[in-house]
């Protein structure tokens, strides 16, 4: 999950541009006579996810955030149960980490009720399968994206039509993609129709890899953030991405030059990450308070447009920026979530022959490094 | 003075160091680190290919990145000590040390605008009439790598040097020459073996940065020239393997010592001592 | 042990000017020394003797002028090239290498063969004592050793001409004592011309067979110690070796002898016969003025003698030194101590003082008198 890095990077740039736009300016400001509840929340998640823009009217309430960044989803569930619980109030796990989270009770079911902001939830993203157990809801969605070949449209006229022709010769030299094991996960979805890569075996894996090969023969680098990527495109010195991000595209055009999304006709998969209530969390009403504050409409839009992700809040679509509206397919997202499924994270326990998160990793080094 | 600065050295360095030494001779299940005294990691380091075949790169990278920058440090030193340049002195070592400064990712992406397709280099090349297979091979390329180290690390090199050449009385050089050394034969005579400890420093810092960087193979290596570290990032990142990790930082750190006490040996073997 | 094959001199520099920038450092000097003799190039510091040196090692490329080292033009032949030793300030020995090495440093670049080198550098070490330190590193050594190694390192080769660069001034004042007479007996044993920069000019008068001055960049006088001692042709020579009674005024001749009028005193000698000027000075050296009990304190002015009362009397040892207060002038007087033949004067005392006309020596009125 390295676009997180190019967070880091972009966000100045963002905040500048969102401010400049149609937020209510509402830091600091606080309306005489408000209730002041003064309690201070800790955040243990996803940079981005704790955006101070989306957060501005928490403060008239008196909320603020103590936040706590992670590298990786199982930071969440270690640092929750060594002394977590009870200090934390809310974690933004993947897809992956919710199951585990729940399994070893850590994590608390939501009530929805208690959150307005989620009537305006796009319907897909209501009830997922994963986020929940014994009827209840354990996970309330906050950004989502998928995999898609980022490219410039004047170098990249050659389009291929499934995945696996990216091997082809002609792209030489032409190719970048991310540092990341997604790049074999997209190629074992088409591979094996599946996006739950937690029920792939060794052995799957290995032909994996296999499938790959033809296509780390045309990567001219290995790249460690997509802000990099962006730069490398920018420069010609690849001209597409194999492992790409919307935003990339959205990037691209600020710089004047023609970025563009693709998706193969094989299809890809979808990310999703959520916010969730610790066990114990000390603040459970603030807590709510904070997550229903992050799904509004208004939240939600510049969450999306700081992290370049899609929104799950239907009214947040109009918030966005501009060029961000049609980033994502927003006007038939049942079709394209109907077609490219969320996906499942291998598991990080190694269980007899299925192929662990360690087993994917250590195979995409191989593939990277060798 | 030393107490402190041995308790500085245990804080900051030895207790670090000692925790990740640990960890090499520990297990992960994927979510908690265990510590143990398996010698599994390092089995598994010098077994594997990819594994030995990134040692031996990183080794090799930072000994050409060594040699070289000090083949262009020590011109720089000689003539600010030596050299017709000592006058100058002062200011081109202010320059220098003005110039470790300057961001290492600001440089990493400088040469990436001058080794890239529309390069400055390239551009220059394609002027000249060469075919362009040479440009290929300039940017995300080992070659990218070593240029690269090679121009962060030259001010690195030029410190230890230039301090073991200025403690080089000119008299000596004078005395060898009038004892019927030709001028190169007192620079080898005399000039390199007073220098030597410099030189072993200046090699030293060198070699082991690179060897050790991870940041310019990512951004200018390519999937051919990842070093060493490129996988200990891996394993303490994604694939949260932690004890694999410092098992390959280990064997890299060891053989990097290995490598320096062997080279410290072949040059007094050869009558290069390490003093004054 | 010396190679020299012509009968010309070991070194010869002529016209030989140096600039740095906008300084002088050395204008026109022409200098030839006999093989065999050691010269010293005498002068204060800054004088250009340790640049003239460099030069004829190679060291320093001239501005102007040649060298010519046993006849040949060396003018510019790269210094190691050159067959002259150097001997340097603080010894320049190598400290990455043993005593024994430092020594046969010059025999290992000829390519001589091991046992030969050994054997020649046992050699020099026990002609300078060094014997049993082949094996010490160059730290362990005292100033004095130091000193011998550096000799016998820039002697290992048998260069026929040695330069020395104040070899001796890092050593204190016993050891150097010592030290001189060392070099000088060294100097006769192996025959070698030395060419050897002092700024001592006590150093350069007991080693040396030729003295030559310099101030300025340029050569002040060259001779013998006594020559340059006895006969200062300048008012710089005259100070700057030993002490002198100087003393200004109008020259006059007067039946084959030179008259000097320095107001109550007047000096006249036979000997400067040829002394043209009509302005000048007049050098008389300390101990060549007697000096004997007098009541008579307005005696009559009469050449080559004076009456004064002593002003301060100092007991130096070998000698006492005596300031005589004369009419308006004052003169410093030494006469040899421990013998009873010489009468002894305290402060105060009346004094007549005299001199022979061999002790004058007349010096033209230069610009910077």
């Amino acid at each position: 999950m390295k676009r997180r890095d190019f967070l880091v990077r972009q966000g100045q740039f963002l905040t500048a541009l969102l401010l400049a736009g149609a937020l209510p300016p509402a830091i600091g400001s606080r309306p005489a006579g408000a209730q002041t509840a003064n309690v201070t929340l800790k955040f243990l998640g996803w940079q981005g996810y704790d955006d101070p823009k989306a957060m501005a009217p928490l403060g008239d309430k008196g909320i603020t955030l103590d936040a706590q960044y992670v590298t990786g989803n199982a930071e969440i569930v270690t640092k929750l149960r060594s002394g977590g619980l009870g200090a934390i109030d809310v974690v933004t796990p993947g897809i992956s980490a919710v199951r585990p989270l729940i399994t070893a009770d850590l994590i608390q079911a939501i009530d929805f009720t208690k959150m307005p902001s989620a009537a305006a939830f796009f319907p897909q993203f209501r009830g997922l399968d994963w986020q929940k157990a014994d009827g209840k809801d354990f996970a309330a969605p906050v950004m989502w994206s998928d995999y898609p070949i980022s490219y410039r449209a004047d170098l990249f006229t050659d389009l291929p039509n499934k995945w696996a022709d990216l091997g082809d010769e002609k792209y030489r030299g032409r190719l970048i993609t991310l540092d990341d094991p997604a790049n074999l996960w997209v190629f074992a979805k088409t591979l094996f129709n599946t996006s739950d890569f937690a029920s792939l075996t060794k052995t799957q894996l290995e032909k994996t890899v296999e499938a790959y090969m033809p296509i780390k023969k045309n990567l001219v680098a290995v790249s460690p953030s997509f802000g990099d990527i962006v730069d490398v495109l920018a420069r010609g010195d690849a001209h597409a991405s194999v492992l790409g991000w919307r935003f990339i595209e959205v990037q691209l055009k600020k710089k004047g030059m023609a970025g563009a999304s693709h998706v193969p006709t094989d299809g890809t998969f979808l990310w999703c990450d959520s916010y969730c209530i610790a066990n114990q969390a000390p603040h459970l009403d603030e807590t709510y308070a904070f997550i229903n504050q992050m799904l509004s409409p208004e939240a939600n839009a510049i969450i999306a447009a700081g992290t370049g992700s899609g929104v799950i809040n239907s009214e947040a679509v109009k918030f966005l920026p501009e060029d961000q509206r049609k980033l994502y397919p927003y006007d038939q997202l049942g079709d394209f979530l109907a077609k490219n499924p969320f996906y499942i994270s291998p598991r990080l326990e190694a269980e007899g022959d299925i192929a662990s998160l360690r087993d994917w990793t250590a195979a995409w080094d191989q593939v990277k490094l060798s | 003075m030393v107490a402190p600065a041995g308790l500085f050295m245990a804080i900051f360095f030895i207790v670090p160091l000692g925790v990740l030494f640990a960890y090499s001779f520990g297990a992960t299940n994927g979510i908690d680190v265990s510590f143990g005294f398996s010698l599994d990691n390092y089995t598994k380091v010098v077994t594997s290919p990819l594994f030995r075949d990134l040692i031996w790169r990183s080794l090799w990278v930072g000994s050409c990145v060594g040699i070289f920058s000090i083949a262009l440090a020590f011109p720089l030193a000689y003539a600010i000590t030596l050299g017709p340049l000592q006058r100058a002195g002062t200011f081109v070592l202010l320059m220098v040390i003005v110039s470790l400064f300057t961001a290492y990712i600001v440089r990493i992406y400088a040469w990436r605008t001058l080794l890239g397709k529309q390069g400055a280099i390239g551009q220059l090349l394609a002027a000249a009439g060469v075919p362009g297979a040479p440009l290929e091979a300039l940017s995300y390329s080992k070659a990218a790598v070593i240029i690269t180290l090679v121009s962060i690390l030259v001010p690195v090199a030029v410190l230890p040097l230039t301090s073991a050449l200025s403690g080089i009385p000119p008299a000596c050089i004078a005395a060898a020459r009038s004892l019927g050394a030709t001028a190169f034969g007192a620079f080898a005579r005399i000039t390199v073996p007073l220098a030597s400890r410099g030189i072993i420093s200046a090699f030293a810092l060198t070699f082991v940065i690179a060897a050790g960087d991870f940041i310019t193979p990512q951004l200018l290596g390519g999937p051919q020239a990842q070093l060493a570290g490129n996988a200990v990032v891996s394993r303490f990142g994604l694939s949260f393997d932690w004890p694999l990790g410092s098992a390959i930082a280990f064997t890299l750190i060891f053989l990097m010592g290995a490598l320096l006490w062997a080279m410290t040996l072949v040059l007094r073997r050869l009558g290069i001592k390490d003093r004054p | 042990m010396t190679t020299t094959t012509s009968s010309g001199p070991a070194v010869a520099v002529a016209g030989i000017s140096k600039r740095y920038g906008a300084v002088q450092a050395l204008s026109d000097v022409t200098l030839a020394v006999a093989p065999g003799r050691f010269v010293s190039l005498l002068g204060p510091s800054g004088c250009g003797k340790t640049t003239l040196m460099r030069i004829i090692a190679g060291l320093d490329r001239q501005s102007e002028g040649r060298v010519l080292i046993d006849g040949k033009d060396m003018s510019r032949t790269a210094p190691h090239r050159r067959p002259v030793g150097l001997v340097f300030q603080r010894y320049a020995l190598f400290p990455h290498m043993t005593v024994a090495e430092n020594v046969g440093f010059a025999l290992r670049l000829r390519g001589a063969d091991r046992s030969a080198t050994q054997a020649r550098v046992q050699e020099l070490l026990d002609l300078f004592q060094l014997g049993q330190f082949g094996g010490r590193s160059i730290d362990q050594l005292s100033g004095g050793q130091a000193q011998r190694v550096a000799l016998a390192r820039a002697l290992a080769d048998s260069p026929p001409v040695l330069l020395l660069d104040e070899p001796m001034s890092a050593l204190d004042l016993k050891l150097r004592q010592a030290m001189q007479l060392e070099l000088r007996r060294l100097q006769k044993q192996i025959g070698a011309t030395f060419l050897f920069v002092t700024h001592d000019q006590d150093e350069a008068m007991v080693m040396s067979d030729e003295i030559v001055l310099m101030n300025n960049g340029e050569i002040v006088q060259r001779g013998t110690p006594e020559e340059v001692y006895g006969r200062p042709r300048s008012l710089f020579s005259a100070r700057f070796l030993g002490e002198a009674n100087l003393f200004s005024g109008p020259l006059r001749r007067e039946a084959g002898a030179t008259l000097l009028d320095a107001g109550s005193l007047l000096l006249k000698s036979h000997a400067a016969a040829d002394f043209a000027a009509t302005k000048g000075w007049a050098c008389i050296r300390p101990e060549a003025i007697r000096i004997a009990a007098s009541s008579d304190n307005k005696a009559e002015r009469r050449p080559n003698a004076a009456a004064g009362r002593v002003r301060e009397a100092i007991f130096q040892g070998a000698y006492r030194r005596y300031v005589v207060e004369l009419d308006g002038h004052s003169l410093l007087v030494q006469q040899p101590a421990g013998s009873d033949a010489v009468p002894t004067f305290s402060e105060a005392d009346p004094v007549s003082v005299s001199w022979s006309e061999s002790g004058i020596t007349y010096i033209e009125d230069a610009d910077n008198a």
